[in-house]
């Protein structure tokens, strides 16, 4: 099995964050800046985001790596990590 | 002393139901000594801020430090008690250069931030009332507030002001003046915090505040209505001192470190006042949850007492105790949790992860003060709220149609209900005498929550009386929610519930039934999802929505949320004849 494309784990991270923030323009979210810092997400949210992924990309998240995803850009460096291993 | 006829609403400096209940109330004597223990001002007055910070100034203890703040990117700023009496005089200076007086409402729309703390010790210097509102909530929930407060000057940061206040300026005309704690200036009636707080002089004399002035309001939520602003007074530091001693064992100098809100009463009555009023160090950290990051405040603070609550403790148990180990946590002497009952198992977990079991304790906006208790020295038992604390009698009663109450029996499950006369009970809903009265019964506070008493005098937690809901510790109502969907032009009825949720306790879900001409699509459903967040913001919005044909109602037209929540929980639904009574809400 090919691990999915970075452009594919983007648009999943950005469809899981949609689906936790239904408000959130995701399309305009700056990489590189913390999701917080854009977004209006409390710790029950991220926690929800977190899942998401774990279960869209069958993968596990460590809880101690959940500062590693405050970002896009961190989200999909980790994810593209994490699914190498697996494959 | 029954409160049916003395509690109404009360103007600043107006003789309170409170006094006239302490006077004849069995525990006077005992709350007239934890009184005289207090500084106290010349005149018989009493300020909260004098207490929390000035007193330690005057007896020497200037230099400790009061706070110490951690920002969510690594700074880190250390308070003394001399700063902090300074910058608090600076900021009561500038109220009175605004001309905000005694029983004026300051507002703060803001994340732990330090500004937020001077601006709540300086508004109560000045004899103003200090009203916290939740950084997560909407630009809905905050004018509502803002509103219903009528605040003269909001404390918020620019990114805050611009997303939930500024477009609504116009349905404020009580706010006159907008602090920015990151900047201002940019248009008419919006300043710099920091701007103004220089300008002036770090001396100020409190005015005199008397112990029944207002001093505090914060929001809570019931099942019908709009939010309920509940008055405290000075004299509820009274309470808060002696619970930050009796519960916390709280001696000057300790590391102490609420997590919770500021925007919340237990962030400000024990995340502000009772650590400062005891001498304590109080740990701020402006950050969100981070297991890692929370050990490792434990550690390098060297934190003594912690006070946090279940959906935090449940977060840590998710990642498990070994995160904890290699922690040195050697100083942490007591832990307790609030918000919400704290399961036994998060209960002996902490033992487990940190070395100290979690020791829940129960009080409520209006109460102002922890009542119930797990105490050190005391047996704990896990997954009751702990036994009432000294000067505070608690039982279970059952309302009578009369209006009176009957006490029932250690075993029986009744309502929790307090008996009035202690100094932080809440003096009234902010324009609200109706469902204040309502509040009250043959001398007894009655709480909402139900429970019962086992034979040894501890507490253990039922349920509400109502269709309020603790979500992530948070009480929300359905009004709120419920009217910020029926704004939207798909929906005719809509219903909010606490569905179950393993670290929240209970997240918000809402039936939704469609205006004829609307379809139920998941285009629909997640911009329905969408709007609600956009007007409540993320404490209060909705997480799950379901779409209904009709929601069960009465007769009368009263939605039955407690049928939706049986049914999302896959009870019975029982005698369906209920759908034809109109049972009367609480609260």
């Amino acid at each position: 099995m090919n691990a999915p494309s970075q452009e594919q784990i983007r648009e999943m991270i950005l469809r899981t964050l949609s689906e936790v923030v239904p408000d959130a323009n995701v399309q305009t979210l700056n990489p590189n800046i913390s999701f917080h810092d854009q977004i209006e997400l409390d710790s029950i949210d991220f926690l929800r985001l977190m899942m998401s992924l774990e279960k869209e990309m069958n993968v596990a998240i460590f809880d101690f790596d959940y500062p590693k995803l405050s970002t896009l850009k961190g989200c999909e460096r980790y994810l593209v990590e994490r699914l190498a291993v697996k494959v | 002393m029954s409160g049916t006829t003395t509690h109404q609403r009360l103007e600043p400096g107006e003789p309170s139901p409170n006094v006239a209940a302490a006077a004849t109330a069995p525990a006077d004597s005992f709350w007239a000594v934890a009184r005289s223990e207090l500084e106290g001002l010349p005149g018989g007055g009493l300020n909260i801020a004098c207490e929390a910070v000035d007193r330690h100034v005057q007896a020497g203890r200037g230099a400790t430090v009061a706070l110490r703040w951690r920002g969510k990117n690594g700074e880190r700023r250390d308070f003394s008690y001399a700063d902090l009496a300074g910058l608090s005089n600076r900021f009561a200076n500038m109220l009175r250069r605004l001309g905000v007086g005694k029983g004026d409402r300051v507002c703060t729309l803001a994340g732990r931030i330090p500004e937020l703390y001077i601006a709540a010790l300086g508004t109560l210097k000045a004899g103003a009332v200090f009203c916290p509102l939740f950084s997560a909530f909407g630009p809905e929930p905050v004018r509502v507030r803002l509103s219903k407060s009528r605040a003269r000057v909001l404390v918020t940061t620019a990114l805050l002001y611009q997303r939930k206040v500024q477009a609504q300026r116009n349905d404020l005309p009580d706010l006159a003046q907008v602090l920015l704690a990151d900047g201002g200036g940019a248009e008419p009636g919006v300043h710099s915090f920091q701007a103004l707080l220089d300008a002036e002089s770090d001396q100020f004399t409190i005015p005199f505040t008397a112990p029944e002035d207002w001093a505090l309001l914060h929001f809570t939520s019931g099942t019908t209505g709009t939010p309920k602003g509940a008055i405290h007074v000075h004299e509820a530091i009274v309470a808060h001192r002696f619970t930050g001693r009796r519960v916390f064992e709280l001696q000057p100098g300790d590391i102490y470190w609420c997590t919770a809100d500021p925007g919340w009463v237990t962030g400000v009555s024990y995340g502000i006042i009772a650590p400062l009023a005891c001498g304590a160090t109080l740990v701020v950290d402006e950050a969100d949850f981070d297991a890692r990051r929370w050990y490792a405040i434990l550690e390098q603070e060297r934190v003594n007492v912690w006070y946090t609550a279940p959906t935090a403790i449940r977060m840590l148990m998710r990642v498990g105790a070994e995160a904890a180990q290699g922690c040195d946590l050697s100083a942490l002497r007591f832990a307790a949790s609030v918000g919400e009952p704290l399961n036994p198992a998060g209960v002996l977990w902490g033992q487990e992860a940190l070395g100290r079991p979690f020791h829940d304790t129960w009080w409520q906006t209006e109460t102002g003060a922890i009542l119930i208790a797990n105490r050190l020295g005391q047996e704990l038992r896990p997954g009751s709220m702990g036994r009432p604390l000294p000067g505070i009698t608690a039982a279970i009663v059952r309302r009578r149609p009369d209006g009176g109450v009957d006490l029932l029996d250690a075993g029986e499950e009744g309502e929790l209900a307090v008996r009035i006369g202690w100094p932080s009970l809440f003096r009234g809903y902010l324009d609200d005498a109706e469902r204040y009265r309502a509040c009250f019964a043959d001398g007894w506070y009655l709480s909402g929550d139900l429970a019962t008493r086992d034979a040894e005098g501890y507490y253990w937690f039922l349920g509400r009386n109502d269709d309020v809901i603790k979500s992530a510790g948070h009480l929300i109502g359905p009004f709120e929610v419920e009217s910020a969907l029926l704004q939207h032009p798909a929906v005719a009825e809509a219903g909010m519930i606490g569905k179950p949720d393993a670290f929240a306790g209970h997240i918000i879900k809402v039936f939704v039934a469609l205006k004829p001409g609307y379809v139920a699509s998941a285009a629909l459903h997640k911009e329905l999802l969408g709007f609600a967040r956009t007007r409540l913001g993320p404490a209060v919005a909705p997480r799950e929505l379901e779409f209904m044909a009709d929601l069960p109602k009465t007769r009368s037209g009263k939605i039955l949320r407690r049928l939706l929540r049986d049914r999302e929980l896959g009870l019975p639904l029982g005698d369906l004849s209920v759908l034809d009574a109109d049972a009367t809400p609480t609260g």
